[in-house]
């Protein structure tokens, strides 16, 4: 790490950010244990980290490679989705009936988005960059925007997965229950995009961790890689970052907003938690289950370490700060902390539940700073409506 | 001269656009030429195609039917998307507010029928007339369809009849008959000691709004409800009245009601027609007390001059304190509605004084007319549905 430091300092200017971000990339990769989960993630690494095929402006087309599995007997084999079906039926609700008559203001103090320690910008101050009030208020508003429009492509990945995972699934019950994903899904991307589009008006691009993660479970044949990929990874996830903002944000339509799609995500994640907990408990070597709990690891790290608003960076400090103050300014800051954080909340009493959590896995969590949510709820034991007083 | 490709292009044709396009993104990333973190959006039409949302403080109504009346006027009967009732007094109107043009335009319909007629349960009836030239009335008698939804705030005024009045008299010109007709039927109903008189006024035959309807009404009261027809162009063989409802024509009708006891008159049509019956009225001794009104006319709006950009509002409501920005292209209400002060108000268009405050700094430009006295003008009241903030202002919830 210092050595790569001082290297990249030795190169001209406008070559350092890239290439530092090049090593970085080197490194995650450098660190993966399994060669497998090297094999599955490292394609992906490459296209996202390197190409940045995420950003480059045009639609991204990704093969897929799974089998849609049909059953002309329509069996019912699940009753647990079945219930799930059932519920998700009556739980739809109309995007266009959120109050978008609401006037969203990001730069109004009294009714902020997101609060205002969210940065720490005395740690900023002392890095030699001082923002006045109205800077302070225009960071946190790209904050905002940015968070929201990562959770936009998340959403469009969970689009897309729950579109294969519902081809892919063997449980009859789980493709009636995933027909509702689908659904779910779409009015996910119409309410966050509507919200981005026409009251924040800037959409960031996708950042290039989550594009790997996407990109890396779309493009894999295994199903259940998808159901934990998206299921359990990235929903998990989500649903730990909306629980924060919408705990947080002060803006009505925002939180009302949320309030609608985390009841949407409990459910999401409790159908990954019952559909891969009998997979990876009776269906699979020991090898293929330690090779997910390692594919989950990495993943999680990925996300642990990497999801840090570099695309906020290069908008704001590119020329002011090092990447690697950037790093420690929000790795530092309360918020952002929280936000890294709470986003864990959610998924490791889930990793527990499907059996990714042995022995041989949990030092490496506990180093990662993770194991302090090992004791929380999993999906299977939470209602949406649970889920939203957890966080009052 | 063969001109030649430089080789470079050549060879571009034989490299697929993909991995070309990768190239360049590592090669832009060594020349600090990064690819641009975010795009402004903002352009985009989904959201705004189907469905607009409601205006601040509407109640979204789906036109379930719609009944041609005359060849000039048609009703629509509303219901709630919600399956909520609409709940309201004979007499009220509702504000209908129309996107034509992308211009909002409101306008005030009275209900037709009382909520007792009201069919299915739950809805209103309005009856348009179509007014010449006229934006909303041409737009809803040729275009209105079943399944339109529109924004509707209300029910506001207070034309109703309070207690239980010896005799009403209702006298109505042209569209003026809507808000009385549910008044008579609501009257002969509900209050059996009442006798109601009603004298409408039209051009010809075929003008005639709820023709069929009133003559039901006769048919089923035959002694409480006289309906007396008076027209400007009658046909050859006409037993009713004949003239313009004018002070004279009105006195000659009345005389000829021999009435006997207290009266109420509830008046409502074209503001020449209703300048003349009161005057005509109060000739007769009526009291002014017993003269009420409902004037139809919205005579030409000048708009509140616009303010160039956002003004700061203070609005004190329930002993909150809310503060509000009041922008541009808004009124104060709809900003501050939009910024979650709960405000009072009803019909939207300065017509009802539900929205009322007291200014007490700061500056308002209101739209005119609207139904603000001159006394309460003096005493610094405004109307937050039609008024725009030019300074910073600082408005309290009318006490009363
Ligand atoms: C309290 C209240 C209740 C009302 N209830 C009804 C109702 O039940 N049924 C109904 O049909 N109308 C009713 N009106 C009238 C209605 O609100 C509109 O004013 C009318 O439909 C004309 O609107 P417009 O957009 O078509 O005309 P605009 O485009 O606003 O005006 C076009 C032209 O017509 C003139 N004009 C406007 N209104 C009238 C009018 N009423 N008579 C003659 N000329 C006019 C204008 O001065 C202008 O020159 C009511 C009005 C009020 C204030
Ligand atoms: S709301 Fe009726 S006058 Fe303002
Ligand atoms: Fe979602
Ligand atoms: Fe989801």
């Amino acid at each position: 790490m210092m050595f790569n430091e001082r290297l990249v300092n030795l190169l001209p200017g406008r070559m350092r950010n890239q290439v530092a971000q090049w090593f970085e990339a080197a490194e995650i990769f450098g660190e993966m244990r399994d060669p497998k989960v090297l094999a599955a993630i490292g394609p992906a690494g490459v296209r996202g980290l390197l190409l940045q095929r995420g950003k480059q402006g045009v639609p991204t087309q990704m093969p897929a490679a799974h089998q849609a599995h049909f059953d002309w007997r329509y069996p019912h084999d699940n009753a647990e989705m079945a219930s799930l079906y059932r519920r998700a039926k009556e739980g739809q609700w109309n995007g266009d009936s959120l109050p978008w008559h609401t006037d969203v203001d990001p730069f109004n103090p009294e009714v902020p988005l997101i609060p205002a320690d969210f940065i720490d910008t005395a740690k900023l101050a002392s890095f030699g960059v001082r923002l006045d009030a109205r800077e302070e208020l225009r960071l946190r508003y790209s904050l905002t925007a940015w968070m929201l429009s990562q959770f936009l492509h998340g959403e469009q990945g969970a689009l897309f997965a729950a579109a294969q995972v519902t081809e892919a699934v063997q449980f009859f019950d789980g493709k009636m229950y995933g027909s509702t994903q689908v659904m779910d899904e779409g009015r996910h991307v119409e309410v966050f995009h509507r919200y981005i589009d026409t009251k924040l008006n800037k959409l960031y691009q996708i950042n290039d961790n989550l594009y790997v993660v996407i990109d890396s479970l779309m493009t894999d044949g295994r199903w259940d890689m998808k159901f934990l990929g998206m299921q359990i990874m990235v929903e998990g996830l989500a649903l730990g970052a909306f629980g924060v903002i919408y705990k947080q944000t002060k803006e009505p339509l925002l939180k009302e907003l949320l309030r609608n799609v985390i009841q949407d995500e409990a459910r999401h994640v409790h159908y990954g938690v019952v559909a891969l907990r009998e997979q990876f408990r009776d269906h699979l070597t020991e090898r293929e289950r330690s090779e997910r709990e390692d594919w989950a690891y990495e993943v999680a790290l990925l996300m642990r370490n990497r999801f840090m608003a570099f695309e906020v960076y290069d908008e704001w400090f590119a020329h002011r700060l090092t990447r690697a103050q950037w790093r420690e300014l929000v790795s530092t800051s309360p918020g952002m902390m929280d936000f890294r954080h709470v986003m864990f909340v959610r998924l490791i009493p889930n990793l527990r539940e499907i059996g990714l959590m042995s022995p041989r896995i949990v030092p490496h969590y506990e180093r990662a700073g993770l194991m302090r949510y090992y004791h929380g709820r999993s999906a299977d034991q939470l209602t949406g409506e649970q889920l939203l007083a957890d966080l009052h | 001269m063969v001109k030649r490709t430089p080789w470079i292009e050549r060879a571009k044709g034989l490299v697929p656009a993909r991995w070309r396009r990768d190239a360049r993104m590592v090669l832009d990333g060594l020349a600090g030429r990064p690819p641009p973190p975010y795009w402004s959006t903002g352009t985009s039409s989904r959201a705004e195609a189907p469905g607009p949302s409601p205006l601040p403080g509407a109640r979204s109504l789906r036109v379930a039917a719609v009944t041609r009346e005359t060849p000039d006027a048609v009703s629509l009967t509303l219901v709630d998307l919600r399956g909520e009732a609409i709940v309201y007094r004979p007499g009220q109107f509702f504000t209908l507010a129309l996107r034509l043009n992308g211009e909002v335009l409101r306008r005030a319909y009275s209900a037709s029928l009382p909520m007792s007629e009201a069919s299915p349960p739950g809805s209103v009836r309005v009856t348009i007339k179509r007014v010449a030239g006229g934006r909303v009335s041409q737009h809803l008698n040729e275009r209105a369809g079943a399944g339109d939804v529109i924004d509707v705030f209300g029910p506001s005024g207070s034309f109703v009849v309070e207690g239980a009045p010896a005799t009403l008299v209702l006298i109505g010109g042209g569209s003026g008959a809507t808000p009385l007709l549910a008044i008579a039927y609501d009257a002969l109903a509900r209050l059996p000691d009442t006798r109601v008189v009603f004298l409408v006024g039209n051009r010809s035959t075929g003008d005639i709004l709820f023709c069929d309807e009133l003559a039901a009404l006769a048919d089923r009261h035959p002694g409480r409800f006289v309906l007396r027809h008076v027209l400007s162009h009658p046909p050859a063989e006409w037993g009713g009245g004949v003239g313009m409802l004018d002070a004279e024509t009105t006195a000659r009708e009345l005389d000829a009601l021999s009435m006997e006891g207290p009266a109420e008159y509830f008046v409502c049509g074209p503001g020449a027609m209703m300048d003349a019956v009161r005057g005509c009225l109060l000739g007769r001794a009526v009291e002014a007390g017993n003269i009420r009104e409902e004037r139809f006319s919205s005579p030409v709006h000048t708009a509140a001059e616009q303010p160039g950009g956002d003004v700061a509002v203070t609005a004190t409501v329930g002993g909150r304190s809310y503060a509000v920005v009041n922008r541009a292209h808004e009124t104060v209400l709809e900003s501050a509605l939009r910024q979650g002060a709960p405000m009072a108000f009803s019909c939207t268009m300065g017509g009802c004084g539900a929205c009322r405050m007291k200014l007490r700094e700061g500056a308002m430009t209101m739209e005119e007319p609207n139904c603000l006295s001159a006394d309460e003008r003096a005493q610094g009241y405004v109307l937050t549905c039609i008024g725009r903030a030019t300074r910073a202002c600082v408005l309290e919830a009318d006490p009363s």
